[in-house]
């Protein structure tokens, strides 16, 4: 299944009414010149392209839209239905992890007339007709189209590639260009067109009610936190066995844990082998699921309702006795995710002509049809199990050799490609900006650059390769041999 | 019509010279009818639906016939007659080796007055020689053409991880058939395994392996070609010989790892510069000069002229000194690697318990996951083969894997479990699938599985395990809830 962000990229005509006039007095159109990184070629960006998506205006003068409408945007303007005349926007808060980002303009003449669309108070239920507005391909006014709540379940968010929020899913017509645009029931806002299915018919994705309210809380104090990571892995607890094994007594219900991530809020709190028998009160049933609201839903959804900073208490059951741990809700930093980057330069760094970047999930995406070879399967495991394997231990980053510039003094270094560094000049190497201190470790004058799993190293004459930079990078148009997140001076 | 009769002329003048200059040996070759049947990879009970294959076969003495071993894997049933012929006798498979991709048959059944002829090989072929390929028609007549070795070197076959030495002979004649004789001088030069249409040459596996092949099985235990249990690296590369220390004379290549408990493993040591092996010097791309065919791989000398056992010196720089050590030629078996490769596509051992398929982790289980195996297997499982496949820690150990759950009350729960790596079986560490079959009968089944990956263990209720297994078996038409083959499978000669 290929899900698509409904960007539009292309050209337009056609109009189409709207009954409520103050509606179609907020729902804009966004105009972006978008530049995305070349993580093949990282000391340049991809050429720019011109897209559009769909927004509508929300309270104190923003307008809430798709983060991936606005992401990698080099130049960004809005404009009313009705209105001729397009006004530079900037954006206030992007949400990678659940694809939602607010925008404002400084322009006042802007808001001038417009109303903030007011929210609803829950979501429809299934078969309630739903009104989807924006500006989709086809032309160039406000676009509606109709239809019903045919879903709401967890869904990949594509915009990240790893995060899985609540998405409504409903059979209106959401095409290229409506991203952004709100999805309305009774008059009210319940969701925000994002994406679909590509070949699918009658499938469009909207993110409900309950993500926007967490993502505009989130906000409200001025930065984005994103979504608590619980982090943890858990398995049923259906089997009499592995009951028995965990000495839970017959009317105990829960699952039990099987992996807690080391990045997660549980880590160091929450063990393999603990059950959790009830959140925030509620008992959790053997397959996971707790009633809320008078619906099953997965236990993590409470986790979902929470920003960071607040706490979740569980009961659990760990060698056979009972326990309650509150624990803090956070979103820490994890290099192992492996989402997609936005708005970041890629990282760099270039010696002898070779190039070096940290592995992300941007560049995976450049290898495409070439992910089945030996080297490059060995980053996609690295990718998936970096933490389950233990390999994030020592190391922030995988080190790839992900170019080689040709030049004499690197001519017999091929085959070495997207291999991961496991050490320079001796010294081990977990992230980039490693790189920079092992280079001045040349012993004899050469530099030994060693890869995981290999053991034929990459031999470099030090002060060749330190002489061939300005040669390398005229040739091959670098406009400087690296670019580091963070510069250790050596 | 004058044309045609001019064509005519000409074509049997071809035929005529060809025989003049090198008698063929009549009645040596036999066709071979295979029936084989290849396991399902991923269900090691099941099996795949049988096929039919015919090839071809050459007799090298009364009751030996020589053939190739992509003919006969995995054969249920095989037979031979002459070509063409109607009558058939059962033959019988004596050894496969998928290394030199060569087949011995036992041909007893035929009678004292079947019409066949035994052939002898012929060595050494040198490149530019004449030898004559020949095909059958659908009558078994016999036609013949001359050909030319285009080329001669070191070839990794499709099949196995190893390289032989194997002739490119262009010929007219399509010879698409498996185990098509190539004769030279009137004896056997080499055995057709494949046919490139394009380039017109037939891939023929020369005598000299064939030969070590008949050798071996006449000397049991059979033990396949010799192999040093190295690997290595080319030094061409200046820089990285001027770091080494080593002189600008394109020679010597280096070690980059020995495999544990090979005979090189003993005598040799990574970062060893081999400069001349079995007293032919080694360029730096790890070619020697041969006498016969010119520049060809260090392999060869490995595989092509010893037997496992076999000492050769070696000629090494190590630490910058000059030296030679002996190197003892091992055998190489593919049970030994952490992952074997089961290119032969054998019968796999496996053991279902309460639904859990326990088995070992194999290449060929891998490639079942289809032609992007390396994407579309489990990430964990590929990269211990890509990484480690020949590195066992210690002699003896492979992967175990739970390769799937088969659902079934018993086992309510862990129907999502797959490809997860096996480390204790009842408590108990495992290596291989030979302990957990001794912990399972000691046991009476499996209670207990830990994984690698988490602390939580996978728990079975022994109280329904038989009655379980009895379900599983019928549900799933399981004819065998366990496979454990012999512990060395014993050549018979």
């Amino acid at each position: 299944m290929a899900i698509v962000l409904l960007l539009f990229g292309g050209v337009i005509a056609t109009p189409v009414r709207a009954g409520l006039d103050y509606v179609r007095q907020s729902v804009v159109k966004i105009y972006v010149t978008i530049q995305r990184e070349d993580y093949a070629q990282p000391w340049q960006a991809a050429p720019p392209q011109s897209a559009s998506g769909s927004g509508f205006i929300v309270s104190g003068r923003r307008i809430l839209s798709n983060a991936h409408v606005v992401s990698d945007a080099r130049f960004i303007e809005v404009q009313r239905e009705g209105d001729p005349r397009k006004y530079e926007a900037t954006v206030l808060f992007a949400g990678h992890d659940c694809d939602l980002a607010l925008l404002t303009v400084k322009d006042p003449l802007f808001f001038k007339g417009t109303r903030p669309l007011p929210f609803g108070r829950h979501l429809p239920t299934l078969k309630d007709e739903v009104i989807v507005l924006g500006y989709p391909m086809g032309g160039s006014r406000l676009s509606l189209t109709k239809g019903v709540v045919s879903r709401i379940d967890y869904s990949l968010y594509a915009h990240s590639g790893i995060d899985s929020h609540l998405v409504m899913q409903v059979d209106a017509a959401i095409n290229p260009g409506n991203s952004g645009g709100p999805v309305l029931f009774d008059d009210r806002v319940i969701g925000l067109a994002f994406q679909g299915i590509a070949g699918a018919q009658n499938i469009g994705y909207a993110i409900p009610l309950p993500v926007l309210n967490h993502f505009l809380t989130d906000v409200a104090d001025g930065t984005y936190d994103g979504y608590p990571e619980l982090g943890v892995a858990h398995v049923d607890t259906r089997n009499p066995a592995l009951r028995a094994d965990l000495k839970l007594a017959e009317k105990q219900t829960g699952v039990a844990i099987a992996y807690v991530d080391p990045f997660g809020a549980a880590a160091g709190l929450l063990k393999p082998r603990d059950v959790l028998l009830t959140v925030d009160g509620l008992p959790i049933e053997n397959d996971g699921s707790v009633r809320l609201d008078d619906t099953m839903v997965e236990y993590t959804e409470l986790m979902e309702r929470k920003q960071c900073g607040e706490k979740v208490r569980f009961d659990i059951w760990r060698d056979g006795a009972p326990l309650t741990l509150t624990i803090p809700l956070t979103n820490r930093a994890d290099p192992f995710a492996f989402r997609y980057a936005y708005d970041r330069k890629p990282e760099f760094y270039t010696i002898g002509g070779l190039v070096f970047s940290p592995l992300s999930r941007g560049y995976l995406a450049t290898l495409g049809g070439d992910l089945g070879s030996p080297a490059t399967q060995r980053l996609l495991y690295c990718s998936q199990y970096a933490k389950l394997d233990g390999m994030y231990t020592n190391r922030e980053q995988f080190v790839v050799l992900t170019t080689r510039l040709a030049h004499p003094v690197n001519t017999y270094c091929d085959g070495f490609l997207n291999q991961i560094v496991s050490s320079v000049n001796g010294m081990h190497i977990g992230r980039l900006s490693d790189l920079p201190l092992a280079l001045t470790l040349a012993t004899n004058g050469y530099h030994v650059i060693r890869f995981e799993g290999n053991d034929n190293p990459i031999i470099l004459d030090a002060r060749a390769a330190t002489a061939s930079a300005p040669e390398i990078m005229a040739q091959y148009g670098l406009p400087a041999l690296s670019s580091l997140a963070r510069e250790d001076a050596p | 019509m004058k044309r045609l009769a001019c064509i005519l002329i000409l074509a049997g003048a071809a035929a005529w010279a060809a025989a003049e200059t090198a008698p063929l040996p009549a009645d040596c070759t036999v066709e071979v009818l295979v029936t084989s049947q290849r396991p399902d990879a991923r269900f090691p009970w099941r099996r795949e639906k049988p096929g039919v294959r015919q090839g071809y076969g050459v007799l090298v003495s009364p009751t030996r016939v020589i053939t190739t071993d992509e003919l006969v894997r995995n054969a249920t049933f095989v037979e031979v007659r002459q070509p063409g012929r109607g009558r058939k006798w059962a033959a019988r498979i004596i050894q496969a080796d998928v290394r030199a991709n060569a087949a011995v048959l036992d041909v007893s059944a035929l009678p004292p007055d079947a019409p066949f002829k035994p052939v002898t090989l012929d060595d050494v072929v040198p490149r530019d020689e004449k030898m004559q390929i020949v095909m059958f028609d659908e009558a078994g007549q016999m036609k013949s053409s001359d050909g030319r070795i285009t080329d001669a070197s070191v070839e990794s076959l499709p099949d196995a991880a190893s390289s032989i030495l194997l002739f490119k002979v262009l010929t007219d004649l399509k010879t698409d058939n498996q185990g098509l004789p190539v004769f030279h001088r009137g004896r056997l030069a080499g055995l057709v395994m494949d046919y490139d249409s394009e380039a017109q040459t037939s891939v023929v596996i020369p005598a000299l392996i064939l030969r070590q092949v008949l050798d071996d099985v006449a000397n049991p235990p059979y033990e396949g070609l010799a192999s040093a249990g190295l690997l290595w690296t080319t030094l061409v590369d200046p820089v990285k010989r001027r770091y080494l220390k080593l002189s600008n004379d394109n020679r010597g290549i280096l070690v980059t790892r020995l495999l544990p408990g090979s005979g090189a493993s003993q005598s040799l040591k990574p970062g060893d510069v081999i400069v001349s092996w079995d007293g032919k010097p080694i360029d730096s791309q790890g070619y020697y000069p041969d006498e016969t065919y010119g520049r060809l791989l260090l392999t060869h000398l490995i595989c092509g002229r010893h037997r496992p056992g076999d000492r050769v010196p070696v000629a090494i720089i190590r630490d910058g000194v000059a030296q030679e050590v002996q190197v003892t030629l091992s055998a190489h078996h593919d049970r030994e690697a952490l992952v074997p490769r089961n290119a032969e596509d054998e019968p796999v051992d496996y053991l279902l318990d309460g639904g859990l398929v326990l088995r070992e982790l194999s290449l060929d289980y891998l490639r079942a996951f289809g032609a992007k195996w390396m994407v579309s297997a489990n990430p964990r499982l590929v990269n211990l083969d890509l990484t480690r496949a020949l590195m066992p820690d210690k002699p003896g150990q492979r992967i175990v894997v739970l390769s799937a759950v088969l659902p079934d009350p018993i086992n309510i729960g862990y129907q999502g479990y797959h490809d997860e790596i096996v480390t204790k079986v009842n408590g108990q560490p495992v290596t291989n699938l030979d302990d957990v079959f001794a912990i399972v009968k000691r046991d009476g089944g499996v209670r207990r599985l830990s994984f690698d990956s988490t602390p939580l263990d996978l728990v079975l209720n022994p109280t329904g395990l038989a009655d379980a297994n009895h379900r599983l078996a019928q549900q799933y038409r399981i004819p065998h809830l366990m496979y454990h083959r012999p512990d060395t499978p014993s050549p018979t000669p």
